[in-house]
């Protein structure tokens, strides 16, 4: 795999850009996707944003600062994106922005011809729609990236200890939703 | 012993099995070498538009500039408008509906109404110069009464000399006089026409056959001629 340094170099070199932006697709393109797909559900939903992310960070990439991890710089480009999405989709089905659950994206998660999982893999995504959506985020980066507290730190500018306390709840809550649907 | 406000991972994990941690949706066959595709296109169409929109160098210094002084040809073209010239209150009410008259006035009337003999325009270049040539050349006199009063006067001035002559000591009366008898009636009139009054001319023409058989200035002393021309002259 392509080391994150030999990409940047290439791509900025007006007669490797291409080649370098070819390679950045090609490493982190299905990892955003399926971060930004956990957030938003809905398969075209998370299409739409993949797409306008990267041509985002083919716009932007001449601007990376190199003190910070390439891959943190796409998540948080990408959460950022999510949680304008979200919030655009909330304002469309009159839901106030202070409501922090994520029930109204309950239908795109049933509706969906792209789920292929067990009935306890189709459980957890609705418990994780019942949480507030900093938590859900939180949790997906953790529980299913396997990104550490320090990297989703950097990506959603929150400190370590909050992430650990969103987290901590956030499988609670989970624990108690499978109990109380068994 | 552990600190209850610490979130420690293992406890987490405890309540989650890893049976869950499995990606449970899916994408379309092809979907990722298909996105790929799709947005190095849009990126092209990006970078594509962008250098359309490129501009020749230094054009950024000089548009402040060249705007600048637009606005400036925009303030004085207004400020010429408001202080140049003005049309009566309702001129160009009035224009437009004389003008729609005479619009509609030309579109009833065909032709201007009046007719010429066939060929009249042919001819008449040629009837005019024909005119023209049959009519006597007439010289146009310049000043003629100048010319007249000039002759009439030298012939006075020439009578006055012979008869000056005539009057030096030693000579007849009768030989002085017969020089001014010489001067011919159509000179005396003209000289009267030119410095005589109405009376003169009216005395004369009523007494003309009368100074045929007289001599001029018969009844007249010489100061009186002399203190005449004096004025006169």
């Amino acid at each position: 795999m392509i080391e994150d340094a030999q990409i940047l170099e290439k791509f900025a070199d007006a007669r490797t850009r291409d080649e370098a932006f070819s390679l950045l697709l090609k490493k982190y393109q299905q990892k955003i996707y399926w971060h930004v797909r956990r957030l938003v559900i809905d398969h075209d939903d998370a299409d739409d944003l993949v797409q306008d992310i990267f041509v985002k960070v083919w716009k932007n990439l001449g601007n990376f600062r190199e003190d910070a991890q390439l891959y943190t710089w796409l998540y948080r480009i990408a959460t950022n994106e999510c949680i304008t999405f979200l919030n655009k989709k909330k304002q469309r089905q009159n839901i106030s922005l202070d409501d922090e659950s994520s029930a109204y994206l309950a239908d795109s998660l049933t509706d969906t011809s792209y789920f292929n999982g067990t009935q306890a893999q189709l459980k957890l995504q609705q418990a994780l729609l019942t949480l507030p959506e900093k938590q859900r985020l939180v949790f997906n980066m953790k529980y299913f990236d396997d990104l550490k507290y320090e990297e989703i730190s950097e990506i959603v500018g929150t400190s370590v200890g909050a992430l650990k306390a969103s987290y901590h709840l956030a499988v609670k809550k989970i624990a108690q939703f499978f109990e109380a649907n068994d | 012993m552990k600190d209850k406000h610490t979130y420690h991972d293992s406890e987490a994990s405890g309540l989650l099995p890893d049976a869950l941690r499995v990606n449970p949706y899916t994408v379309p066959a092809g979907y990722f070498e298909e996105m790929q595709r799709y947005i190095l296109q849009r990126c092209n169409v990006i970078k594509a538009s962008e250098d359309a929109f490129d501009v020749p160098p230094g054009y950024f210094e000089q548009l402040e500039q060249r705007i600048l002084a637009n606005v400036k040809e925009q303030k004085l073209k207004s400020a010429v408008s408001e202080a140049g010239f003005i049309a009566p209150e309702g001129y160009f009410n009035k224009l437009e509906e004389q003008s729609f008259n005479l619009y509609k006035l030309q579109e009833k009337t065909d032709s201007p109404g009046f007719t010429v003999p066939g060929n009249y325009f042919d001819a008449l270049r040629e009837r005019t110069l024909r005119r023209a040539l049959a009519v006597p050349a007439t010289s146009r006199k310049l000043a003629p009464v100048r010319w007249v009063a000039y002759a009439a006067a030298a012939c006075i001035a020439l009578a006055v000399g012979i008869t000056g002559l005539l009057r030096l000591p030693g000579q007849d009366q009768a030989i002085t006089r017969e020089p001014l008898a010489l001067v011919s009636d159509q000179d005396i009139i003209n000289y009267l026409e030119l410095y005589g009054t109405t009376s003169d001319i009216t005395y004369i023409s009523e007494h003309l056959e009368d100074f045929g058989e007289r001599n001029i200035g018969e009844g007249l002393n010489e100061e009186d001629i002399e203190a005449y021309l004096n004025n006169t002259l």
